[in-house]
C-alpha cells in the first residue's frame, strides 16, 4: 500500500498557541497550562484522502520566536508546508509571523502554508481587524480564525494544508 | 576575364569548386571543429593503440581538469564516490583488523586460563579465528530497529524492527532523529557539518550511518562490536546504489522506494545471525551440551570407578594379608580383573571367602598361586586337626611352636597325639597335659557333683569313673546330668550300679513266689481274716509300686490245685474255685483284680489222692518293662 508522509511545520511567535493547536488536532484535548516548547516537538497524525490513500502528517512544532535562529531554520529544512500561527489577541504576533514567513521563503522558497489567527474564542480581546485579514486574503494567503481551546477550524487548517501538499482533499 | 581564364573556367570549374570547398573547410574554425569531432574518437583510439604517446600527452590536462572539477563541486564527487569509497575503506580496515586479530591469536596461544581454553574450543568449533571470537564473545548485542531517514526532511523512508522491539511511531522517531541531528550539528559543530554518529540511551546504542541523502539509524541493544558498523554501512551503500535517485528526491511517497525495507531488513537479519551465533556460543548448543554431559558423566564415572577400583584393590590386598596361608607377591587391578600372584597353603581359605571378607562384592580375580606350607599358627592348627583328628571336646592351640591339646581325651589317643604331633609341619613339640585331670581330683569333683547315697561306691582310675552299689533309680537317672559340671572322664563304668528298687522287688518276688494257701477237703473258701494272706497282699502292693518305679512288670498268677478225690471234672472245678477264692481274698485285701490272673494245675491221668494238694499257690515273675508303643 502506498504510504505518503509529509513534513509540516508549525511556526509563530511564542505563546500564540502552536502546541495547543497541534495537541487539539492530534489528541483533541486542550490545556490552559502554558508549557513553552523548547527546540522542537514532533507529532504525527494520519488523514484519509478522498482518493483512498492515507497521509501521515509529521508535524514539527517549533519553539516560538519572532525571529528564527539557525536551529529553527534547520528544523524548517525540508518542510513541505507550514502553519503560521498568530495570537489574535496580540497584534504584534501577526507582524512576527509575517517576518518568519518572509525568512522561510527567502531560505527555502515559497511553500504552501495556512495562516491561523488563534484564540478566536477570546473575542473581547481580539485585535486583528477584518481589513487586515482582507489584505492578507488579497495576497493569496489562506487565513483561518481558529481556537485551540474550542477546536474551531483547527482540523480545517490541517486539512487545507494537506490538500495543498498532496493536491488531493482529505476525506 | 581573359581567354585563359575562361578556358580554365571551362576545363576546371568543377575542380575549382572542390578546391574552394576544401579551402573553406580548412580555414573555417566551426567546420574544422565539426570535422575533427567526427574523427576524434577514432583517432584517439587508433593513436592509443599505436603507441603510448597519447596517454602521456593527456595525463597532465586530465589531472588538472579533474582537480578543477573537484574543487568546483566537491559534493557531487563525494556523492558519486560514496558507493565506491566505502567498500574500499572498509576493505583496508578489514585487512588491518585481520592483522590485529592475528596478533591476538598469538597472544592467546599462550593463555592457558580455563576461559581461554574454552573459548579456543568454541572458536575452533565455530570455525573462526580465536581473536575474532573473543571480540564477538565479549560484545553481545542485538539490533532492535533500523530507520532509514531522508535527511533533508526528516521523513522516514523505511523502518524495520525486531519482533521483540517496542512498536513506536516510526515517522515521529525519524523526525526526532533528524531534529536531534540538526540540533547537534547546530550546537556543537563549528561548521554545522559534523554529524551525530552514536548516541547512548540507557541500554540502547543508536548508530547513525550517513549516506548522501539519507541516514540510517540503528537502535542496538547492548554493545555492538565495531565491525558490525561496517556491515551496516555496506547495507546502506547497497541501498544508495539501488535507490540513490529516489532517496535524493524523496518527498514522502513510499512508492518511490518500494522494496527498500527488504534491504533494511538485512540489518536485522545480519544482527539476528550475529547475535544468534553469539547466543549459540554463550549458551552451549544442545548437541554439545549432551556431549559435554556424556563426557562429564564418563569422567565422573571413571574417577569414581577408579577410586572404587583402588578402594577395592586395597580392601582385597588387606584381606589377603589378613588371611593365613596366603601370600600375595603381586597384586594389581586392570579395572575389571584383579590379577594376583603368590603362594597359597592348600589349607588356606579359598579366594571366595577372602573376597567376601574384603567386602569387594562381584569382582573377578585371576590368581596364579603356587602351593606351599604355611607356618602361620592358624594353618598349623588346621594341619594338626586334619592329621590328628582330635575327639570331640579336645581343642588345639599353639604355644610358640608347641601344639597344645586340651580337653577330655583318652589315654590311647593322647599317646598317639604325643607321638605324631611333632611330625606335623610347623609343630616342634606336643603338650597333652591339659587333656587329663588327676584321678583324685576327678573323684573329688564327681563326689561333689553326684552326692552318692549310702550304698554307692565311686572310684576313678585312669580317668575312668566307676559307680557301683545300689541307689534309687531317681539318683541313677540324674548321674549324667550331675557329671556335666565335672571335668571330662575318659569313660564311665556303671555296670555294678543297681537300682535299690530292683533289689527290694527281687526280695519280694523271692519271698512271695510259691507262697501256698491251704483249703479244707473239697472246700473252696478261705478265711478272710487269714493273716498270711493279709501280709502277702501288703507285699504284693509294694512290689507293684516298685516295679512301676523302675519300669518293670510284675506278673502275678494264682494256681489252683486239687487232691484227686472224685471225678476229673469235680477236681478241675475245685481247682478253679480255689484259685478264684484266693484271688477274691487278695482283691478284698486291696489288690486290683486285673493285676492277678488265675490258672489250674494239670491233673495226672490216674490221679493219686494227695491231701497236701488241697491248696492254691502264688506265682510271681518279674519281666522287663514292655516298651510302650
Ligand atoms: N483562550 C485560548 N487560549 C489558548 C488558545 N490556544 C492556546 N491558548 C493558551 O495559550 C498559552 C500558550 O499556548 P501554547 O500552545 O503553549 O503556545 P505555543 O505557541 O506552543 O508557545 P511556545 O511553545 O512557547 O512557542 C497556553 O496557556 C494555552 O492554554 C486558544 O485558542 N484560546
Ligand atoms: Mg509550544
Amino acid at each position: 500500500m502506498t504510504r505518503i508522509s509529509r513534513k509540516v511545520c508549525i511556526i509563530g511567535d511564542f505563546a500564540v498557541g502552536k502546541t495547543s493547536t497541534v495537541t487539539r488536532f492530534v489528541n483533541n484535548v486542550f490545556s490552559e497550562k502554558y508549557l513553552t516548547t523548547v527546540g522542537v516537538k514532533i507529532d504525527t497524525k494520519d488523514l484519509e484522502l478522498v482518493d483512498g490513500r492515507s497521509l501521515r502528517m509529521v508535524i514539527w512544532d517549533i519553539a516560538g520566536s519572532d525571529r528564527f535562529s539557525s536551529a529553527e531554520f534547520a528544523y524548517m529544512r525540508g518542510a513541505q508546508g507550514y502553519l503560521l500561527v498568530v495570537d489574535g489577541t496580540r497584534k504584534e504576533t501577526l507582524a512576527s509571523a509575517l517576518a518568519l514567513r518572509a525568512a522561510v521563503e527567502e531560505r527555502y522558497g515559497a511553500l504552501p502554508f495556512v495562516l491561523l489567527l488563534n484564540k478566536y474564542d477570546l473575542v473581547d480581546e481580539w485585535s486583528v481587524s477584518d481589513a487586515e485579514i482582507e489584505a492578507l486574503n488579497k495576497q493569496g494567503v489562506l487565513v483561518l480564525c481558529t481556537s485551540a481551546m474550542t477546536g474551531k477550524c483547527v482540523e480545517k487548517a490541517f486539512r487545507d494544508l494537506a490538500k495543498s501538499l498532496t493536491g488531493v482533499s482529505a476525506a | 576575364m581573359s581567354e585563359l581564364e575562361k578556358l580554365r573556367e571551362i576545363l576546371f570549374a568543377k575542380e575549382k569548386q572542390t578546391l574552394e570547398n576544401i579551402r573553406e573547410r580548412t580555414e573555417t574554425p566551426s567546420t574544422r571543429t565539426r570535422d575533427v569531432a567526427e574523427v576524434l574518437p577514432g583517432a584517439i583510439g587508433l593513436s592509443h593503440r599505436k603507441d603510448p604517446q597519447l596517454v602521456k600527452a593527456l595525463r597532465e590536462p586530465v589531472r588538472e581538469s579533474f582537480e578543477y572539477a573537484v574543487d568546483k563541486n566537491p559534493r557531487a564527487f563525494a556523492d558519486a564516490l560514496f558507493p565506491v569509497i566505502g567498500p574500499a575503506i572498509r576493505k583496508s580496515i578489514a585487512e588491518s583488523m585481520k592483522a590485529l586479530v592475528q596478533s591476538m591469536n598469538n597472544t592467546m596461544e599462550y593463555s592457558l586460563s580455563p576461559k581461554g581454553f574454552k573459548w579456543r574450543i568454541e572458536a575452533s568449533r565455530a570455525g573462526i579465528p580465536l581473536g575474532e571470537y573473543i571480540l564477538r564473545k565479549t560484545l553481545v548485542y542485538r539490533i532492535e530497529q533500523v530507520y532509514l531517514i531522508n535527511r533533508e526532511r526528516g521523513l522516514m523512508v523505511g523502518h524495520v524492527q525486531n519482533e521483540s522491539a517496542v512498536a513506536q511511531d516510526a515517522d515521529a522517531v525519524s523526525a526526532m532523529f533528524t531534529a536531534i541531528q540538526d540540533f547537534v550539528s547546530d550546537s556543537f559543530s563549528p561548521d554545522h557539518r559534523q554529524l551525530l554518529e552514536t548516541a547512548d540511551i540507557g541500554e540502547f546504542t543508536v548508530w547513525v550511518l550517513h549516506g548522501p541523502y539519507s541516514m540510517m539509524a540503528c537502535v542496538i541493544r547492548g554493545e555492538p562490536p565495531r565491525g558490525v558498523r561496517d556491515e551496516l554501512a555496506e547495507i546502506l551503500e547497497r541501498i544508495n546504489l539501488q535507490y540513490g535517485e529516489a532517496l535524493e528526491d524523496f518527498t514522502g511517497d513510499s512508492d518511490s522506494v518500494e522494496g527498500v525495507e527488504d534491504l533494511l531488513g538485512e540489518c536485522l537479519l545480519l544482527e539476528q545471525l550475529a547475535s544468534g551465533e553469539d547466543s549459540k556460543k554463550s549458551a552451549i548448543s544442545p548437541p554439545l551440551l549432551i556431549v559435554l554431559l556424556l563426557v562429564g558423566a564418563a569422567l565422573a564415572w571413571w574417577a569414581y570407578s577408579s577410586f572404587q577400583e583402588r578402594q577395592r584393590l586395597q580392601a582385597f590386598r588387606q584381606a589377603v594379608a589378613d588371611t593365613p596361608g596366603l601370600v600375595a607377591t603381586e597384586l594389581a587391578s586392570d579395572g575389571r580383573v584383579i590379577n594376583m600372584r603368590g603362594l597359597a597353603d592348600p589349607l588356606a581359605d579359598d579366594l571366595e571367602q577372602v573376597m567376601q571378607r574384603a567386602g569387594v562384592g562381584e569382582v573377578a580375580v585371576a590368581a596364579d598361586m603356587a602351593p606351599f606350607q604355611s607356618l602361620d599358627a592358624e594353618i598349623i592348627l588346621r594341619r594338626a586337626r586334619q592329621g590328628l583328628k582330635p575327639p570331640a571336646g579336645v581343642e588345639f592351640s599353639m604355644r610358640g611352636d608347641t601344639l597344645v591339646a586340651s580337653g577330655r581325651a583318652g589315654a590311647e589317643w593322647r599317646e598317639q597325639f604325643l607321638s605324631r604331633a611333632p611330625l606335623i609341619a610347623g609343630v616342634a613339640s606336643a603338650d597333652a597335659s591339659a587333656t587329663f585331670v588327676r584321678d583324685e581330683e576327678l573323684l573329688r569333683q564327681a563326689r561333689m557333683a553326684l552326692q552318692p547315697p549310702a550304698g554307692v561306691v565311686l572310684g576313678v582310675e585312669d580317668q575312668i569313673l566307676s559307680i557301683a552299689g545300689t541307689a534309687p533309680q531317681r539318683w541313677i537317672d540324674a548321674v549324667p546330668e550331675g557329671l556335666e559340671s565335672v571335668d571330662s572322664f575318659a569313660d564311665i563304668d556303671d555296670s555294678a550300679l543297681v537300682p535299690s528298687e530292683l533289689a527290694a522287688l527281687d526280695r519280694i518276688v523271692s519271698q512271695l513266689d510259691g507262697r501256698t494257701f491251704y483249703f479244707a477237703s473239697g472246700a473252696s473258701l478261705l478265711d478272710s481274716r487269714n493273716t498270711a494272706l493279709q501280709s502277702a497282699a501288703i507285699q504284693l502292693q509294694e512290689g507293684f509300686a516298685l516295679a512301676e518305679l523302675i519300669g518293670r512288670t510284675l506278673d502275678v498268677q494264682i494256681m489252683g490245685f486239687a487232691d484227686g478225690v472224685g471225678s476229673l471234672e469235680s477236681n478241675r472245678e475245685v481247682m478253679r474255685l480255689r484259685a478264684e477264692a484266693l484271688k477274691r481274698g487278695f482283691v478284698a485285701a486291696g489288690i486290683e483284680a486285673d493285676r492277678i490272673s488265675t490258672a489250674i494245675a494239670a491233673l495226672p491221668d490216674n490221679p493219686v489222692v494227695d491231701e497236701s494238694m488241697r491248696k492254691a499257690e502264688l506265682r510271681l515273675e518279674l519281666r522287663p518293662a514292655v516298651p510302650t508303643p
